[in-house]
């Protein structure tokens, strides 16, 4: 079901923190993550949906009914919580069934459908144990089943997978993107890891200060950020102060580059963003052979991590230091940055 | 070392209790003589003692059946309750055993309720709120704990987010979670109540004397009638005690039929 915030405003009591002025538009079916740094109030967007806070001011829609005032149980949405919630004294069968239960589902059909849905998630061997026998990735699995077993209008997920280890939270993601895309359920994936928000969302949300920055694919939030905090905060970047020198030419700490300077003045300062992978490195300027666009500066490699599929260079460029990944195994002694791989901002800081 | 020194210094008036109430006689000796059983009968048979133990025993029971209709409530709407309010109703319920002690409170109820206005000093029913007032902080204590301990506001939540109406999360969710907590907190006050000497002594009647006021007369008579008397009310709270230590508290092995 279709999720609209509109104009909603929310101030924990005797705080300044909150969320402000969030409007936000969640397609049916489609899966939108919330980023953002700690304190940034995307927990607080994911409360306010499912019923725990209710704004000050604003409209919140499933559908096309306004749920602002109405308490969680009458939401119908499926939350799955950081810490999974489950309840204790529950095996994990009973656990999926309660929410039938709750909505007077005869005993036999309710624990059916649980032991269905736990299969779905390949657990239908764990059903009758309590909880706190299972394993963490087994829990969570557990909490999606609950959360979904009685097709509720929209899934809400609160760091779901932190409090698993790495390789299991690289599992657990596609599994949770499966599942969503099984179900055609709207979903909102509220997660500090921006890795995980670009890797199974529709669109990515950007929160700060309670404020939305910005809001689009993932492609787009990563080669177009909007601002210089969104750049910082998903992936890694090269943050540069420069100054337009002339229409389409920067000045940087290390040299003149070239890039698009639409909007802004000659004169003006500003900051430049470049992806430490969108940083060319060749052994030398021979091998270069720079296309139209690209400008070459001789480096020194102050820095060299193996990481196995990229390597993770410092390289000093005229007394600069740019951080660089690459494929490339081989000797550096030059680097190359192309005018695309360039996001200029105005001066902020 | 100074443990044991400790257990012993706290053991040995005990122990000696207990030897006196099976002692014959015991004047002027460090331990009595002879072995007898019949200061326990002569209690078991004594009216006033059968009066004050049944006294006693009501008295526990309406305090335990009270202090838990109101102290989960309390405990679960401070819990849940905005953090300032709350934070100030746990450190003035953590205080009030300590800045108003029993005999404080006594004197109180026997301004207000010898009063004509409120008639009540005297009644059996005033002991039981007296011993309400003094235990509930223990009973809150032991909820809030555990209601912290083991994420109950966020069961309740999921239970919520579910679809449960408050009395579905209340009969499913909050009462099976904090029932070893209820438990233990529920010992706890009816020890406490049983053993109750200081506000119970200044506000209760003639007829309705509770346990520890009677048996305070009896050290006025024979030492191993003394003794016997005394050793039941400490078998009795030392029973009440153990059970509410033992009630293990976020243990899951029960299982539960909730489904």
């Amino acid at each position: 079901m279709k999720i609209r915030l509109q104009q909603i405003t929310f101030t924990y009591p005797h705080t300044p923190y909150g969320v402000f002025d969030i409007d936000l538009e969640i397609q049916e079916g489609e899966l939108l993550a919330v980023i953002g740094s700690s304190g940034s109030g995307k927990t607080t967007i994911l409360k306010l949906i499912a019923g725990f806070e209710h704004p000050q001011k604003g409209t919140l829609l499933l559908g096309d009914r306004p749920v602002q005032d109405l308490p969680p149980s009458k939401r119908n949405l499926g939350v799955v919580f950081q810490s999974y919630a489950l309840f204790p004294l529950m095996t994990a069968v009973e656990n999926v069934a309660y929410p039938l239960k709750v909505r007077g589902v005869p005993r036999e059909e309710r624990l059916n459908r649980a032991l269905e849905m736990l299969r779905r998630v390949g657990l239908e061997a764990f059903a009758d144990r309590y909880p706190t026998t299972l394993s963490g990735g087994q829990q969570q699995r557990v909490a999606l089943a609950r959360a979904l077993v009685f097709q509720p209008n929209a899934l809400l997920l609160d760091e779901p997978l932190s409090a698993l280890d790495a390789k299991l939270r690289i599992e657990m993601r596609d599994e949770i993107r499966n599942l969503q895309r099984q179900n055609g359920i709207t979903t909102i994936h509220v997660t500090h890891d921006q890795e995980e928000a670009l890797s199974i969302a529709d669109r990515v949300a950007f929160l700060k200060d309670g404020r939305l920055i910005q809001v689009d694919t993932p492609k787009n939030l990563y080669d177009h950020p909007k601002t210089i905090e969104v750049a910082k905060f998903v992936g890694r970047s090269n943050l540069i102060p420069v100054r337009v020198v002339e229409t389409d030419r920067i000045e940087t700490p290390f040299g003149t580059l070239s890039c698009s300077t639409k909007g802004f003045a000659p004169g003006s300062s500003g900051t430049v963003l470049i992806r430490p992978e969108a940083i060319l490195l060749y052994p030398s300027t021979e091998a270069a052979q720079p296309q139209h666009g690209t400008t070459v500066f001789n480096c020194k490699v102050i820095r060299d991590r193996f990481l196995g599929p990229v390597r993770r260079v410092d390289v000093e460029v005229n007394g600069y230091i740019l951080e660089v990944e690459t494929m490339w195994r081989g000797e550096i002694g030059v680097c190359g940055i192309t005018q695309d791989s360039i996001c200029l901002f105005p001066q902020t800081e | 070392m100074i443990l044991f020194l400790y257990l012993v210094y706290l053991l040995l008036p005990i122990a000696l209790l207990f030897l006196g109430s099976f002692g014959e006689k015991w004047t002027n000796t460090l331990l009595p003589q002879g072995f007898t059983f019949h200061w326990y009968l002569e209690v078991a048979s004594d009216p006033s003692f059968q009066r004050a133990f049944f006294v006693s025993l009501f008295v526990a029971v309406a305090t335990c059946a009270i202090v838990v209709l109101i102290g989960l409530p309390m405990a679960y709407g401070m819990e849940r309750g905005t953090l300032k309010r709350t934070q100030f109703f746990t450190r003035l319920l953590q205080l009030m055993p300590i800045a108003a002690p029993p005999m404080v409170v006594a004197f109180g109820y026997i301004i207000l309720f010898s009063s004509d206005a409120f008639p009540y000093l005297g009644t059996t029913w005033l002991l039981v709120i007296g011993h309400v007032v003094s235990t509930l902080p223990y009973m809150v204590q032991t909820l809030i704990g555990d209601i912290r301990h083991l994420g109950l506001v966020q069961l309740e939540q999921a239970a919520d987010s579910l679809g449960a109406s408050f009395r579905q999360r209340f009969l499913h969710v909050v009462v099976p979670t904090l029932r070893h907590s209820i438990l233990s907190g529920l010992f706890t006050v009816g020890a406490l109540s049983i053993g109750e000497f200081q506000l119970s002594n200044l506000i209760a009647g003639f007829l309705n004397r509770t346990y520890p006021i009677v048996l305070l007369q009896s050290f006025y008579n024979a030492s191993g009638f003394a003794c016997s008397a005394t050793v039941v009310l400490l078998v009795l709270s030392i029973v009440a005690s153990l059970l509410g230590t033992g009630a293990p508290t976020g243990s899951f092995s029960e299982r539960k039929n909730v489904l």
